[in-house]
């Protein structure tokens, strides 16, 4: 009867049968995170016979018969331990972790966590413990989110470590990686707090401009394409860090109509000040009397090519750049990616002169170059 | 990507409008077998019949150009028996016209055309083009028997 007790407690998936005069032992065998199918039969003499053990190691199998060959009288519970070393030692992937106390231990961060940030929006662990999704709104209410995932497999200074972040700059100068979930977070919050001057300019250029690029902002985007006029745009880059400074204009279209933007850029790059607010001084930089909203585009049914999109592959977006290269001929003033135009020209095995390419422009058909891609 | 981007482009705007006598829809995922289908011209002796097409995208679509041809039989100077069709446009520059802004909907749009004037000056079915030309009667007949027996 104790017996029995105890296989039930030392193997909960063993079951056995009583057949004619032998003892059926069947079930699975936990290993780590393995199982392990097998039958065991016990004779009258108290010998045991291995029916089957799902492994296709012959060593482990011949081990353990000539264990069960020479060991009369042991009980099942002995034997089954027995089988398991043979498995542990034998099975190449036995070194498989145990991550029960790692996961002890993240559970405890992530509770540790929520109850010291009191202004979490949401936030939530994945079932299996290895995805933390947070978002939090900042003094203005804005909403960030970040997803930290936990990584079981390295040392412990890395355990939490950040998908993606959220914030401008192609590697924000934050903890990356830490092995204190409260720790990290509180890096990512206080870039937040420091870059509250950045977005506030952000939402305020997305409020009152016609943002043609990005498509959809996020917090990390530091530029805006802003929509000027039928045919020319401008790109503002913003440095978040230091959002007094005057931005970078980069001006897109046809040059006849770029060259007057540029003339006045040129006269008001040395009066740049935004005491009355960063909105007005790029208004005034740029030598608007507001920035001009286009209207809400018409449903575009029937057109396959907008305007300002490429007319090689279709879209405004190649590599997340709108396209760079205008036709220069005045009736035609075709937008192409460099690439597009570039690899069209490449495959008629047009001119090249230095570091351009030149051929004709797939719509007018007059001369185009541009420069030469790797 | 932007092989797939474009195309699923065209495709939408395909959708959405009714472009005269064409229809196009893609065969697999990736865009490159679409099956097209263009209703013969009225006042032509392919009035009324429904003909299909095989387009196969190349990998280097849009730089290269699609090749289309017939899947069904038609009695046409420009149009041979395993369906190829002798279009300027579908080939490669200094010989052809293509170029990358012409898209799907263009080139079956000038396929229709060819059916309603075919070009017997550069023909690939030589017999047929000099049928067109001194028999016309006789070519409108057998051309109208074949869109009857094939194109319904």
């Amino acid at each position: 009867m104790d017996l029995t007790l105890d296989l039930i407690l030392k193997y909960p998936l063993i079951r056995s049968y009583q057949t004619d005069q032998d003892t059926l032992f069947e079930g699975i065998i936990l290993l780590c995170n393995k199982d392990f199918n097998i039958s065991i039969r016990k004779r009258p003499d108290c010998s045991y016979k291995l029916n089957y053990l799902d492994t296709k190691n012959s060593k482990i199998l011949q081990d353990i018969h000539d264990y069960l060959k020479c060991n009369k009288n042991s009980t099942i519970i002995e034997v089954l331990d027995k089988i398991k070393t043979f498995l542990t030692l034998n099975e190449p992937n036995a070194n498989i972790i145990d991550v029960s106390d790692a996961h002890l231990r993240v559970l405890h961060e992530y509770s540790e966590f929520t109850n010291f940030f009191l202004n979490l929006e949401t936030c939530s662990l994945s079932k299996d413990l290895t995805e933390i999704n947070v978002s939090i709104l900042d003094e203005k209410s804005r909403t960030h989110c970040t997803k930290i995932l936990v990584n079981y497999s390295t040392d412990l200074a890395h355990t939490f470590y950040f998908k993606s972040i959220d914030l401008p700059g192609k590697d924000p100068d934050i903890l990356r990686s830490s092995d204190s979930l409260t720790a990290l977070f509180d890096g990512f919050l206080g870039k937040i707090d420091l870059l509250q001057p950045f977005f506030d300019i952000m939402d305020e250029l997305d409020e009152h401009c016609t943002i043609l690029d990005p498509e959809r902002p996020v917090r990390k985007d530091y530029y805006r394409r802003i929509w000027l006029g039928e045919n020319v745009s401008a790109t503002i880059t913003v440095d978040p860090y230091n959002v007094h400074l005057r931005p970078d204009v980069r001006f897109l279209g046809p040059s006849r109509l770029v060259k007057n933007y540029g003339i006045k850029l040129n006269e008001n790059f040395s009066k740049w000040d935004c005491q009355q607010g960063f909105l007005y001084a790029v208004q005034l930089l740029l030598g608007l009397e507001s920035f001009p909203k286009r209207l809400e585009k018409k449903k575009s049914v029937g057109i396959l090519v907008e305007y300002g999109e490429c007319s090689i592959c279709f879209s405004l977006r190649l590599d997340n750049k709108p396209p760079d290269i205008i036709c220069p001929n005045k009736s035609c003033e075709k937008f192409y990616h460099n690439r597009c135009i570039y690899e069209w020209l490449v495959s008629l095995d047009s001119k090249k002169v230095f570091n351009n390419i030149s051929g004709s422009c797939p719509s007018c058909e007059k001369i185009i170059s541009c420069p030469v891609l790797e | 990507m932007l092989k797939q981007d474009r195309l699923s482009r065209e495709l939408a705007k395909l959708a959405n409008t009714e472009t005269n006598g064409i229809c196009v829809f893609p065969k697999d995922d990736n865009f490159s077998v679409m099956e097209a289908q263009i209703t013969g011209p009225e006042n032509t002796a392919y009035e009324r019949g429904v003909f299909k097409l095989e387009i196969i995208i190349p990998e280097k679509y849009p730089f290269t150009p699609p090749s289309i041809k017939f899947l069904t039989k038609i009695y046409h100077p420009n149009i041979d028996d395993s369906g190829r069709i002798c279009l300027d446009l579908m080939k490669m520059p200094p010989n052809g016209g293509w170029k990358p802004i012409i898209g799907i909907e263009a080139l079956l749009i000038a396929i229709r055309m060819l059916l309603e004037t075919p070009n017997p000056e550069d023909p690939l079915m030589v017999d047929i083009a000099e049928e067109y030309l001194r028999f016309n009667d006789k070519f409108k007949r057998k051309a109208r028997e074949y869109t009857e027996k094939y194109a319904k």
